[in-house]
Order: structure tokens, then C-alpha cells, then sequence
């Protein structure tokens, strides 16, 4: 999706500064990002960095301390305001799929058809199981399917009653990795299909590379940064962010007239801090080559080999460690000498180095 | 964070009323014992000076040798035949695997007398030794405490029994077979590892029976062998002493509480989990021996001998003596109409006590669900407490505050006009009282394992898709909960049935039931008349046992003190 398309699509839901507090910790703070109609937007973020609470918000199950949350311009939680669960029109899918063990397939997806004339809920339930590819198991018990199938009920009882948006919560965590890549990108296209928003939560950043649309990411409470995968990938705005996604090394360096000094050299791109500046620069496994060189300083400390490509990891002269990024065919042994060079091709992240040694 | 760790209540009004309502719950149990121990502060010293030179040490002495004894015999026999037929095959293994807790149907009184109708001078044993060899034949008194505690023992051992077949069944055989392979032998294994793991199960079991045997007044009384139990009764029935009998219930009850503390104490913080047994990944059930030899019939003859004097000779006897008493015809018409009195009596209030115990108990599991509610758990820690406190403390208890009800309600009916008295008092509102009291922690186990199978994510689930709490609460915890509402009441019913002790110290006058019907004939040596009340109380009593041996788990007794 790209940014102007983006802008123009109508908001399903704006968090604007939304702030909650559990006693000392505040788990969610100034919290500000939108949701586009038709949008899969990724909260990602390391364990306990308050995702979850943002769904709790999000859903009702708690009311915010700050700010507020608005789907289509109404005000769903805010000062005074937290309108329950029920009459929402978000919807949920779980870790552990929460499926009611004492209703069938087809009752699941019923549920939240309640008030529904009968032949309404058969039409709609049966949609929403052929959607997901289960209509023959429709008369089970959750218990009676694997868990992959599990999952695609959770998600046809929570697009049934046509919500403005889904949020997803880690769903596949629980899954095997086969299992999960199949599962996900089909969770994604059944989205796709209805034009259901969603918000999924995940602590795996592949994860939220491979389904974002856009991705939030969060630390410690706060968001950090709301960009597509390739912005938050190329163009990281803040270290954390820089080193949560893609196997991210920090080279201390110092602005220079014409780029960055480091000690492997000077990186030529455009800087806009005051020459002299310390800072560190992001520089991941694909930007770093690498040449045996027996008069180099640098040695290979170990290499890990994952089929298609090696990744060597080499300390510098300094102490420091980077990661270059090898076809499978360039093999070195540990102590190799090898001449290091930064390479990227495009312009590398850097952020101010408070003293902190490399 | 996960959903899980973050879980939080609702911001809805309905914790805070659950949290009242809980409270309220936990004060009608706790009221009555709260009562008794404030008795303790102004004790009648006359009282005390006389019973400490008559009865009472005895009576202590005779409750502790009780209870070590009931110890001793419920663990040996417990934790030994669990053993046997966990890790051994022999001849008839599969059957007395789920046999040997069919004694648990037996109440202790009703094995008492007949036990004592058949070992003692009158009974059919001595008086055909005497015929064989001769009158000055010498035969060990049956009317003693080791009468009293032998046919305790092997009436209680299935409380033990239970939680360590269920222990040693979860142990992984990963753990016993790093054991061999380290050269022990199975003995050694079991002594050394399996009994320690197993501990926390242990000392459940061997706790759960020895509170039995203290509640227990009658088997003692027919074994002449006083306990305070018996003491409390006696002196409330015998000696129409009811002050008395209330502050030495005061006593006992510090001795229950100082028991289940000892419990805690012994048990530890230990929970041993294991890993393999329950999810297969990592190894399975031990392994079972299969025995060869000697040794196999020496199994099946151990548990022959168990099972046939704990369960099926006394009921065998019971069931001959029935059929005796109502082939006299002459009685059997007016029998029917005293038995279906007796037998819709006991049944109504067995089931009004069910009912409103699991009903509580669902107020109670309800609150004390979510994760974060620790004030829930305290509540209802606190209203179970009753399993460990003797039935005729509860009873001393609940009379005291019956009794503080009526005054008051004497003195505002007064104050309109109107003269009552024992409203609650001496009406069937104080026996149902001291059953839920007692009873509690059997129906709350039942309600909240069953309960636990209701994530908060469902609730989450469900609100987000449209149902109210109240919608939640009827389309998806009920639905869920209820076979284990069923379950608990059907225990608490034949708790109910079984009890003795409250019955009689509070029923109201013509209220008396199957179990106190037992008792009076039994009393008097009316062995056969006594078989057909108790034989009803036994088979009513084997169907939840049966239902629990189906299901895999007895949860009474598994979790009433976990």
C-alpha cells in the first residue's frame, strides 16, 4: 500500500495518545497510530512491551487512563467513555483460539449472531466456513480438529458478525513453523477477501515483515514507529527500532564532511549532523563484505551455515562485532584474517552515540 | 506481554459485587467457628475443672492414638496397594484397581457395627470358636481402641489409596527408569523415589482420613472407646449439657485448625509436577512388572484380603441381614412406610443442602476465577475451611449462632408483638446450615476444576462477539460448568447422607435420618434392622464412587485440600 493511497482511505479506528496505567508501569503511553479500511497493520514489539494491553483497550476489556480510541469518528473509549465489549464491533482471535469447547464448528461461528432471523445465521455461518475451507468439519467439536484448523475457526467466528476490525492476537504462535507459514498467509488473503481491517500482534518481526501492510512498532509502552515494512526496514527511526528489525550491528563513527567515519572506513552519504557528531550506524549482515585478507585485522570468529547462505561473525581490531552476509559457497575457517567493507549500496541509519561504547 | 499475564478484571461493576457476595459466603462459614472461638474467652471453669477429672484426658488420649493410628494403617494400606496395582500385573489387577476405593461407600459407623456384630462375644466368629473349642476360650476384645482404629483404617484407606494411585500414575516413567538404570531395585525405587514424589498426595490422603476418624462419634462409642468427638456428643445428648459440649468443641476446633496447618506444613510449598505422563512427549506411565511365581498370587491374595474385609464381606452381611429383616413378614408393611419416610426425609435434605452448597460454591469459583482476584481465592479458601472441622464442632457452631439469630428476631418480633422463640434454632434451617458448612469445599472442588476449564479468553471471545456478562454467564460458563455442578452436588448429597455427627446433635424433632435411623438401631444391637438403612446408604454412596472411578478422578478428595 503505498502512501498516498494510504492517506486518502477512510480511518476504521485512531488511537489518539492513549495512555494506560497498571500501578508503576505504564503500559501503554502517548499511543497514536491510525487503521485503514482494508488494512492488515502489525503491532510489533518484544515481550512485554504492552501489545497486548493496546488490544485489551482496543476491545473494551479495560478503559484507558488518557487519550481516546475512535472507529469511524465515534468515540469508543475516552475520559468517561468506554463502551463495552458487546457494542463494539471489534473482534478477537487468540493465542490459544479460545473456541468454546461445548458448541460445535458451526455454533462457534454462530455466536455472534445472536439476534440474527435464523436463515441469516445458516447463510452467514456457512459463507464464513467456506471462506476458511471448513465447511465439512461444520457439526465438530473444537477439540475433534487440529490446530491449524482451530485457528480458522477462531477466525470465521470473528469475522461472522462483521466487525469494522479484527485484532489479532499473536495467533500463531502456538502453531509449528510449517503449520504457521501456510496458516498466516491464508489468514491474510481470507482478510483480504472480506476487506476486514486488523491489528495482528506478534513478537516475530519475519512474521510481521512477510503480513504488514504498515507496522507499529512498539517499546516499553510507547510506539516507536508506524511505516511499511521497507521504510521501518531501510529507514529506521530510532535505534531500537534499528536493531528489533533485521540482525542489526552498531558501528560507533563520527560525522565527517563527506559521510561517516568508522573504523572500516568511510561510509560516503549524506549526513545531516554537525561534523565531529558520535554516533552509531545500523549496519545489518548484507551490507558488510568481506575478502581473506592475511595483512586485515578483522578474523572470522564463526560461521553459521543456513543452506543458501553463511553468516560469518567477525570482530573488529576495536573489539567490536559485525555480521557479513555470504553466499553458501565462500567458506572460512575460524581465525581467518579477512579485510572488512561496508558496502550498502543506499544510505545507512545512524543515531547519536551517548558515550556508550560500541 | 501476553494475554494471560495482563488478563485484568473488567471495568464493570460485577467484581465488586461478586467480591460481597463471596464475602458473604466465607461469613457464614466462618461466623459460626469465629463464635465458638471467642467461647474459649470466658470459659465455665466449673465445667472444665470437672471434665479434666474425668473424662477429657482420656478423651484426648483416645482422639490422638485415633488419628496416629488411622494414620499409620490408611498410609501402609493406601500407598502398598496403590503401588501394587500401578506398577505390578497379576491376576485380577484391572479389577481391584477401581475395587479398592469401593470402601470409600462404607461410612465408618456402619463398618463399625458391623464389625462388631460379627467379631464380638454374641457374634457368629466367637460363638462358633466356642462351639469348636470350648468356652474358656480367649479372644481379644473386640470393644477396644485398636477394634476402633483397625476398622477405621480399613475403612479410610481409599482416601490414600485414591491420591496416590493418581500420584504415582502421573509420574513419568522417565524419572523411575533413570532410577533402575542407576541399579535400585523396584522396591528401593518406591521407597526412595516414587514415596517422596508422591508426597504432597500423601499427606492429602493420610490428612483427609484422619479427619474422618475425628469426626467420627459413633463407630467409637460402639468400640468403647471415647474420643472428643464423642465427648462433645455425649456430654450435649447424655448430659443435656449444651454449654459444656460448646466450649469443648471450642477446643477441638483449635486441634482441627492446628491439624490442617500441620498439613500445610508437611506437605511444603512442593507441587511436584512432571512432565511425560500427562502429554506424551517425554516418556510415559511407568512401565508395569508383570509378576511371576509366588509373588502374583501373594498380589491378588493382598488385595482379595483388603477388598473383601473393607467392602464386600460387610456388605455382603448387610445385604444377608436385609433380606432377613424383610422376610418377616409381618413387619414389611410397616417397614415400607418407615423406610420411604425416612428414605424422602434424608433425600430432601440431602438435596436442598446439595443444592444450595453448589450454589454458593458457584458464587465463590466465580469470583476467586480470574487470575488477578487473589481476594476471590482468600474468600473461598476461607469458605471451604469446614471440610477439616468435626461435623459436631460445625454443629456447636452453627447452634450458637442460630441461637444469637433468634434472639434477635425474638426481640424484634416482640417489639410488633409477636412471641417466637426457636425459629431457626430447632427447625431444619440449622442442620442444612452445618451441612453447607461442612460440605462446602466438596462442592466448590467440583465447581472450580470445572471451571478452570473456562479461559479468560473465552469471556474475551464472548464479549467481543457480542454477549453481555450476564449472556457470557449463561451461554458459555454454565453450559460449560454444569457437569461439574452435578458432580459436586451428587457428592455433597451423599456426604449428606453419610453424616452423622451434626444430624444428630441438630435435628429437629422427627426429622431424623437414614443415618441416624442406622445409628439408633445399631446402638441398641438391632443388627438386622440396621442393615436396611445402611445398606440404602451404602448403595446411594457407591454411585458417585463409580461415577468418580469412571471419570479417572475423585476430586472430593484430590482437591478438597489442595
Amino acid at each position: 500500500m503505498t502512501e498516498s493511497v494510504d492517506r486518502v482511505a477512510e480511518k476504521v479506528i485512531s488511537l489518539v495518545g492513549v495512555t494506560k496505567r497498571y500501578g508503576d508501569v505504564t503500559a501503554a503511553h502517548d499511543v497514536t497510530f491510525d487503521v485503514y479500511a482494508g488494512e492488515f497493520l502489525v503491532l510489533l514489539g518484544p515481550s512485554g512491551c504492552g501489545k497486548s494491553t493496546l488490544l485489551r483497550l482496543l476491545c473494551g476489556l479495560d478503559s484507558v487512563d488518557a487519550g481516546r480510541i475512535e472507529r469511524n469518528g465515534t468515540v469508543l473509549s475516552g475520559e468517561s467513555v468506554c463502551v463495552p465489549p458487546e457494542a463494539r464491533g471489534i473482534s478477537l482471535v487468540f493465542q490459544d483460539n479460545a473456541l468454546f469447547p461445548h458448541m460445535t464448528v458451526w455454533n462457534n461461528v454462530a455466536f455472534g449472531l445472536a439476534n440474527q432471523p435464523k436463515e441469516a445465521v445458516a447463510e452467514r455461518v456457512a459463507e464464513m466456513l467456506d471462506l476458511v475451507r471448513l465447511r465439512d468439519v461444520a457439526t465438530r467439536y473444537p477439540h475433534e480438529l487440529s490446530g491449524g484448523q482451530q485457528q480458522r475457526v477462531a477466525l470465521a467466528r470473528a469475522l461472522a458478525p462483521k466487525p469494522s476490525i479484527v485484532l489479532l492476537d499473536e495467533p500463531f504462535s502456538d502453531l509449528d513453523r510449517s503449520l504457521r507459514i501456510g496458516l498466516r498467509e491464508e489468514v491474510r488473503a481470507v482478510l483480504r477477501s472480506t476487506g476486514t481491517a486488523a491489528i495482528l500482534v506478534t513478537h516475530d518481526q519475519e512474521e510481521a515483515l512477510a503480513l504488514g501492510d504498515r507496522i507499529a512498532v512498539q517499546n516499553d509502552g510507547r510506539i516507536e514507529q508506524v511505516a511499511t515494512p521497507e521504510a521501518l526496514f531501510g529507514d529506521p527511526a530510532s535505534r531500537f527500532v534499528a536493531e528489533f528489525i533485521g540482525a542489526t550491528d552498531f558501528l560507533a563513527g563520527e560525522i565527517a564532511s563527506n559521510g561517516i567515519l568508522t573504523e572500516i572506513g568511510a561510509l560516503q552519504q549524506e549526513t545531516d549532523a554537525p561534523i565531529g557528531t558520535a554516533v552509531e550506524v545500523a549496519v545489518r549482515p548484507d551490507d558488510v563484505t568481506l575478502s581473506p585478507d592475511p595483512a586485515a585485522a578483522a578474523t572470522v570468529v564463526s560461521r553459521s551455515f543456513n543452506g543458501m547462505s553463511n553468516i560469518y561473525r567477525i570482530r573488529l581490531p576495536s573489539g567490536a562485532f559485525v555480521h557479513s552476509l555470504q553466499p553458501h559457497t565462500l567458506s572460512l575457517a575460524d581465525g581467518t584474517a579477512v579485510r572488512v567493507k561496508v558496502e550498502p549500496g543506499h544510505k545507512l541509519a545512524y543515531f547519536p552515540n551517548h558515550g556508550g561504547s560500541p | 506481554m501476553s494475554a494471560r499475564a495482563t488478563a485484568r478484571p473488567f471495568p464493570t461493576a460485577h467484581s465488586v459485587l461478586g467480591n460481597l457476595l463471596s464475602l458473604l459466603v466465607a461469613g457464614l462459614v466462618i461466623v459460626p467457628m469465629g463464635l465458638l472461638l471467642v467461647r474459649l474467652l470466658h470459659p465455665t471453669t466449673a465445667v472444665w475443672i470437672q471434665l479434666w477429672e474425668t473424662i477429657l484426658p482420656l478423651m484426648i488420649r483416645n482422639t490422638f492414638l485415633l488419628m496416629m493410628g488411622v494414620g499409620v494403617i490408611t498410609f501402609s494400606l493406601g500407598s502398598g496397594l496403590a503401588w501394587l496395582v500401578t506398577v505390578y500385573r497379576f491376576p485380577g489387577q484391572r479389577f481391584f484397581d477401581w475395587a479398592l476405593v469401593l470402601p470409600l461407600a462404607v461410612p465408618t459407623y456402619v463398618m463399625g457395627f458391623v464389625y462388631m456384630a460379627t467379631f464380638d462375644f454374641a457374634g457368629p466368629v466367637q460363638t462358633t470358636l466356642r462351639a469348636w473349642f470350648g468356652a474358656d476360650l480367649v479372644f481379644p476384645n473386640v470393644r477396644s481402641g485398636t477394634g476402633a482404629i483397625l476398622v477405621m483404617g480399613l475403612t479410610l484407606y481409599p482416601y490414600v489409596y485414591f491420591l496416590a494411585r493418581a500420584a504415582f500414575r502421573e509420574q513419568s516413567s522417565l524419572t523411575f527408569d533413570a532410577a533402575r538404570a542407576m541399579g535400585y531395585s523396584h522396591t528401593q525405587t518406591f521407597l526412595k523415589l516414587v514415596l517422596p514424589m508422591a508426597r504432597p498426595s500423601l499427606v492429602a490422603g493420610v490428612t483427609l482420613a484422619s479427619l474422618e476418624a475425628m469426626t467420627d462419634f459413633a463407630t467409637v462409642r460402639f468400640f468403647n472407646f471415647p474420643t472428643i468427638s464423642e465427648g462433645i456428643v455425649h456430654v450435649w445428648q447424655g448430659m443435656m449439657n449444651r454449654d459444656a459440649a460448646i466450649e469443648l468443641a471450642a477446643v477441638f476446633l483449635l486441634v482441627a485448625l492446628g491439624l490442617v496447618m500441620l498439613e500445610r506444613a508437611l506437605r511444603g510449598r512442593s507441587r511436584y509436577y512432571q512432565h511425560g505422563a500427562r502429554d506424551g512427549r517425554t516418556g510415559g506411565r511407568i512401565t508395569p512388572v508383570v509378576l511371576g511365581g509366588w509373588r502374583r498370587w501373594a498380589a491378588t491374595g493382598a488385595c482379595f484380603l483388603v477388598f473383601a474385609a473393607a467392602f464386600a464381606l460387610p456388605a455382603a452381611r448387610l445385604a444377608l441381614w436385609t433380606v432377613g429383616d424383610l422376610s418377616r413378614a409381618a413387619t414389611a408393611t410397616a417397614l415400607r412406610t418407615v423406610y420411604t419416610g425416612y428414605v424422602l426425609r434424608t433425600f430432601g435434605l440431602a438435596a436442598v443442602a446439595a443444592v444450595v452448597a453448589v450454589g454458593l460454591a458457584l458464587v465463590l469459583a466465580q469470583n476467586a476465577r480470574l487470575p488477578e482476584h487473589k481476594m476471590g481465592r482468600i474468600t473461598a479458601r476461607l469458605a471451604t475451611m469446614g471440610y477439616a472441622v468435626p461435623g459436631a464442632v460445625i454443629a456447636a457452631g452453627v447452634l450458637i449462632t442460630l441461637a444469637g439469630v433468634d434472639r434477635s428476631i425474638a426481640t424484634a418480633a416482640r417489639w410488633i408483638g409477636f412471641n417466637s422463640s426457636l425459629l431457626l434454632t430447632a427447625s431444619i434451617v440449622g442442620l442444612i446450615y452445618a451441612y453447607v458448612v461442612r460440605f462446602m469445599a466438596v462442592a466448590y472442588n467440583s465447581v472450580e476444576s470445572s471451571m478452570d476449564k473456562v479461559t479468560p479468553q473465552m469471556d474475551m471471545a464472548a464479549r467481543t462477539l457480542g454477549a453481555s456478562p450476564r449472556q457470557v454467564l449463561w451461554r458459555i460458563h454454565l453450559p460449560m460448568v454444569k457437569i461439574g455442578l452435578a458432580a459436586g452436588a451428587a457428592l455433597v448429597f451423599v456426604d449428606v447422607m453419610k453424616e452423622l455427627p451434626a444430624t444428630v446433635l441438630l435435628m429437629p424433632f422427627g426429622m431424623e435420618t437414614l443415618s441416624v435411623w442406622t445409628y439408633m438401631l445399631a446402638a441398641e444391637s438391632l443388627w438386622e434392622s440396621a442393615a436396611l438403612p445402611a445398606l440404602t446408604i451404602v448403595v446411594v454412596g457407591l454411585l458417585p464412587v463409580l461415577l468418580l472411578m469412571r471419570v479417572g478422578r475423585l476430586t472430593t478428595a484430590e482437591e478438597r485440600s489442595a
